[in-house]
C-alpha cells in the first residue's frame, strides 16, 4: 500500500456496540469517539469486495479487541480528511491498517467531529 | 415520610418513580448501583416540601440501568449526575435514546436524521457537553457547569432543535 491515503480511498471502522445501530441503520457518533491514546484504528479497504473486509475484522480486530464486531462503517477518506483529521497507516497488524489521528482530545469538539464521521458513514451489520 | 402525588409526564410510556422502584430484568449488579444511587439521591431528588419530583419515563430509567448491567466503564458519578439529569428533564421534552462513549460518559441524542443530532453528554464531573448537527453549515459545542439544571443556554437551544 502507499503510505498516503488519498482522499478517494475507502476507510472502513468496525463497530463493537450493536446498540449504537439507529432502528435506521445509521449510527451513533459513539462508535466514532476517539481512544484515550488518540489512535482511532481503521482499515483501508479500497478495492476489496466485502467478504474480504469483514475477515480482517475477523481474523485482525476481533481478537485484539476481544468482542464480537457487529458492524461496520464506510467512509470516503476525504469526509476524515474534511474534519481536520489525518490518516496514518502503520500496516501492523495488517498492511492495510491505519490510524485516524489529529484529535483535539478534547472531548467536545472531538464529539462534533464524531457526529460527522458517523453521519457520513455508510454502515452496515455484519 | 411524605408520599406526595407524582406529576407523571404524558410521554406515551409508563413511567417509574426511580425513589419507589426497583428495576426489575437487569443484572444484580446493576440492581445493586442503582439501589445505591437511588437511597443516596432520595433527598436530592426531593423538593424542599419534601414531595417528590416528577418521575422520569421507564424507558429512560430502564435504559440507564441496562448499560451499567452491560458492564460499560460508567463511573458511579456519571450514572448519578445522569439520573439526575433525566429527572430534571423538561417535561414538554421528547425522551432522548441513551447511550456510553468510550470513556464512559453518558450520552443522551435527540436524533432526526445522521445530520440532524444534538447530543448531551455527562461525564460526572459536574460539567455537562454538548454538540449538535443542525443541518449543513449549523454546527455548535460547548461545555459548561452543571449541577442539576439543564442550563439555560442549551435548554434554548435543545428547544429550538427541536422544533425545527
Amino acid at each position: 500500500m502507499v503510505d498516503v491515503v488519498n482522499s478517494d480511498e475507502i476507510i472502513s471502522r468496525f463497530y463493537f456496540n450493536k446498540k449504537n445501530f439507529r432502528s435506521d441503520n445509521s449510527v451513533r457518533h459513539n462508535e466514532f469517539m476517539p481512544p484515550k491514546n488518540g489512535r482511532m484504528s481503521v482499515y483501508r479497504v479500497s478495492g476489496l469486495v466485502d467478504k474480504e473486509i469483514w475477515e480482517i475484522g475477523k481474523i485482525y480486530v476481533e481478537p485484539e479487541r476481544g468482542s464480537p464486531i457487529v458492524g461496520r462503517g464506510d467512509l470516503d477518506a476525504a469526509k476524515i480528511y474534511d474534519c481536520g483529521l489525518a490518516i496514518n497507516p502503520t500496516e501492523v497488524p495488517h498492511p492495510r491498517h491505519a490510524n485516524i489521528e489529529g484529535w483535539e482530545l478534547n472531548t467536545e469538539k472531538d464529539r462534533l467531529k464524531a457526529m460527522k464521521l458517523a453521519a457520513a458513514a455508510r454502515s452496515k451489520k455484519v | 415520610m411524605t408520599s406526595a402525588a407524582i406529576d407523571y409526564r404524558s410521554t406515551g410510556y409508563r413511567h417509574y418513580n426511580p425513589i419507589a422502584d426497583i428495576a426489575i430484568g437487569v443484572s444484580d449488579a446493576a440492581k445493586s448501583i442503582s439501589a445505591k444511587i437511588i437511597n443516596i439521591n432520595n433527598a436530592k431528588l426531593r423538593t424542599v416540601t419534601g414531595s417528590q419530583k416528577a418521575s422520569m419515563p421507564s424507558k429512560a430509567f430502564e435504559a440507564l440501568l441496562e448499560i451499567l448491567g452491560e458492564g460499560e466503564n460508567i463511573s458511579y458519578a456519571a450514572f448519578t449526575e445522569a439520573l439526575i439529569f433525566l429527572q430534571n428533564l423538561p417535561a414538554n421534552f421528547e425522551i432522548p435514546d441513551i447511550g456510553v462513549e468510550p470513556s464512559g460518559a453518558i450520552t443522551f441524542e435527540w436524533y432526526k436524521n445522521p445530520f440532524k443530532v444534538f447530543v448531551i453528554s455527562i461525564d460526572g464531573t459536574n460539567s455537562l457537553e454538548f454538540a449538535a448537527l443542525a443541518g449543513s453549515g449549523n454546527e455548535m459545542h460547548a461545555k459548561m457547569n452543571y449541577k442539576d439544571k439543564m442550563p439555560i443556554e442549551i435548554k434554548s437551544l435543545l428547544e429550538i432543535f427541536l422544533s425545527a
